[in-house]
């Protein structure tokens, strides 16, 4: 069968190849033997190789005498002899190409290469020509290449398989053969279905039926069978394979295990999936929390109420309050946890209106002054941005209490002090809470902002904080477009800022 | 004043009824979304506590049927709501709808006895 391919042309060589009876699958080695003559300066050759006078068709012992004029066509004559003349002067003739003329008339090309042979008493004696036959150095350059795509059609890490327009199999590659146990001898002539798992063959048909009829050959996802009837998925990459009038042939496919690539692809859609269920259990367990704790915190509330349910003793009015905080701690907890879980589902939603950052500030002023107050700790309001803005309050609101209550653990009482300022930072604002504490330590601050990371956890023993505090001030702050630090000196104080992007009037 | 609760928790029912007596109101209850919008139609209520998320029959079941018979605005309907997806737009939306409020859970009681006192106020 000849084949041709549409990118390379190298039929002819194949041809070739097959004509000089070469025995199928045998591997045709490319030779190149040049020819030579030696001619004297006149221009007359005086010596030649066996192979310059079979080509040119006459025996050595005609050819010793004859000139160079005589093999070469009368058309080229004034070239041949420029260029000899230029080389007596010294040119160098380096494999250009001539035409040369056989005894029976033949032109064929040669490229020519000129060495030059100098006499003892240094001057040019005679030339030694060495000839290579065009045709011959274009068919082993042919040779070379198709030798080169076998190589790489048998050695490919792919299989490889070749099917004529009938979806017979007419050749196949080493790793075909392996991967499906195999051998050539079994594959050859078999119809490609034979290899294509039960559940592919149909589409493999209509594929192929389509393919005869438009010649469209696109990639496609299939599963093979193997001998020993295990299946495997592959990626399948054809090409077309063309006749020389541009008939179709057959197809040259390249097939890609794809068994790895979908284990991965299935592990990561397990993934998906638990994630997905994580996330749903998340949510519902958290709602599930929140539900007791209605009963709880209002009975508890109701208990301490004087008088509401009754009168009760001292002792037991601590125990109702002791329960009372526990269930306030726990209920902040469980809204911490599901602000943490917004935030990483991305599902946070902000509430942006406008407002006046002045009437913020008055307020966390006074939600936050008997927290600073009962530690004697001086808060100052440092405010450079005066106007209304764009944005959610509530949750600024949030992330400064939040650094304000973080201040104040680690701020010594009576000489504590902690500053709030707000300002503009191009087009965000800049919120700092600085205190003059006792610092972080610099390899604990880039950890600061973890989810449930504690600088000191006796702190958070005290305080009861839920060790999700920063974290959520993260979240919130580049929910609003913003980011968050710290910046600190051990002994000396932190501050803790964060910016927000406000929205623009026309957003609302 | 004559005020309703919703819900098909009793835990909450009880604490509603508690909250509201000792306010000196009157209370009534029903344990899910049928018999409150039942009670709804038959009684006139100064204030109704709804519970968003019931089995079967919702919160927004009750304020759907009540939306077709015209029956939102005249009564001040506080629904609760442990659901914390999106609040926010659907706290907006039933405000158009004619919702007194909505109240998150797990709510206090002192949230509870806000709410009494503001209707209170508005008689």
């Amino acid at each position: 069968m000849k084949i041709s391919m549409s990118t390379t042309s190298y039929h002819n060589v194949e041809k070739e190849a097959t004509d000089s009876s070469v025995k199928e699958g045998m591997v045709v080695r490319p030779t190149l033997k040049p020819m030579y003559r030696t001619v004297d300066l006149e221009g007359v050759i005086i010596g030649c190789n066996t192979k310059y006078a079979n080509v040119l068709g006459y025996t050595k012992d005609e050819i010793i005498g004859m000139s160079i004029f005589d093999h070469t066509p009368t058309e080229h004559h004034d070239t041949i002899r420029k260029v000899f003349e230029d080389w007596k002067k010294g040119m160098p003739v380096n494999n250009q190409k001539f035409p040369l003329f056989t005894k029976d008339g033949k032109i064929f090309e040669a490229l020519i290469t000129v060495e030059s042979v100098i006499g003892n008493d240094g001057k040019l004696v005679r030339s030694r020509t060495t000839l290579l036959d065009y045709e011959e150095v274009r068919q082993f350059q042919e040779l070379v290449m198709l030798s080169k795509y076998e190589s790489l059609y048998e050695n490919s890490p792919d299989m490889y398989r070749t099917v004529n327009i009938d979806g017979i199999i007419v050749d196949c590659n080493r790793a075909y053969e392996e991967k499906l146990g195999y051998t050539k001898s079994e594959i050859i002539g078999r119809n490609l279905t034979d290899h294509t798992a039960d559940r592919s063959v149909s589409a493999m048909l209509i594929n192929m039926a389509r393919w005869r009829v438009s010649g469209v050959c696109n990639p496609v996802e299939s599963w093979m069978k193997k001998k020993d009837n295990t299946e495997f998925p592959v990626l399948i990459t054809p090409t077309n394979l063309w006749d020389e009038d541009g008939s179709l042939l057959g197809r040259n496919v390249i097939i890609q295990d794809m068994t790895k690539m979908k284990e991965t692809k299935d592990m990561l859609d397990q993934r998906q999936q638990i994630d997905k269920m994580k996330d749903e259990f998340l949510t519902g367990i958290t709602h599930e929390l929140k539900t007791p704790l209605t009963p709880i915190i209002g009975f508890s509330q109701a208990l301490s109420k004087p008088g509401m349910l009754g009168e009760m003793n001292e002792k037991q009015t601590k125990a109702i309050k002791t329960i009372l905080n526990n269930a306030i701690h726990l209920r902040h907890l469980v809204a911490d946890l599901l602000d943490i879980h917004k935030l990483e589902l991305g599902r946070m939603k902000f509430d942006f209106k406008e407002f006046s950052i002045v009437e913020m500030i008055e307020n966390i002023q006074m939600t936050m002054s008997y927290v600073v107050e009962e530690k004697r700790i001086k808060m100052i309001m440092d405010i450079h941005e005066k106007g209304m803005i764009i944005g959610d309050r509530a949750r600024i609101e949030e992330i400064i209490n939040n650094l304000i209550y973080n201040a104040v653990d680690f701020t010594p009482s009576d000489i504590g002090q902690i500053t709030v300022t707000v300002k503009r930072d191009g087009k965000f604002l800049w919120f700092g809470v600085t205190d003059n504490g006792v610092g972080i330590p610099q390899e604990k601050q880039a950890k600061l902002f973890n989810k449930f990371y504690q600088v000191d956890s006796a702190v958070t023993r005290r305080h009861g904080g839920t060790g999700l505090g920063l974290s959520i001030c993260r979240g919130l702050a580049e929910g609003m477009g913003g980011i968050i630090g710290v910046d600190s000196t051990e002994g000396e104080g932190s501050t803790f800022y964060f910016t927000i992007l406000p929205g623009s009037q026309d957003e609302e | 004043m004559k005020i309703l609760g919703v819900d098909d928790n009793p835990d909450i029912i009880q604490l509603l009824e508690m909250t509201v007596e000792s306010l000196g109101h009157e209370f009534e209850s029903a344990l899910g979304g049928r018999e409150g919008l039942e009670k709804i139609r038959k009684g006139k209520f100064n204030l109704i506590f709804l519970d968003l998320s019931m089995p079967d029959f919702m919160g927004l079941d009750v304020i759907d049927a009540l939306e077709k018979e015209g029956l939102v605005k005249e009564n001040n309907i506080v629904l609760f709501t442990a659901s914390y997806l999106g609040i926010g737009d659907l706290e907006k939306d039933l405000q158009k709808r004619g919702i007194n409020s909505v109240m998150s859970k797990p709510a206090d009681i002192d949230q509870i006895m806000a709410k009494i006192s503001e209707i209170e106020s508005m008689l």
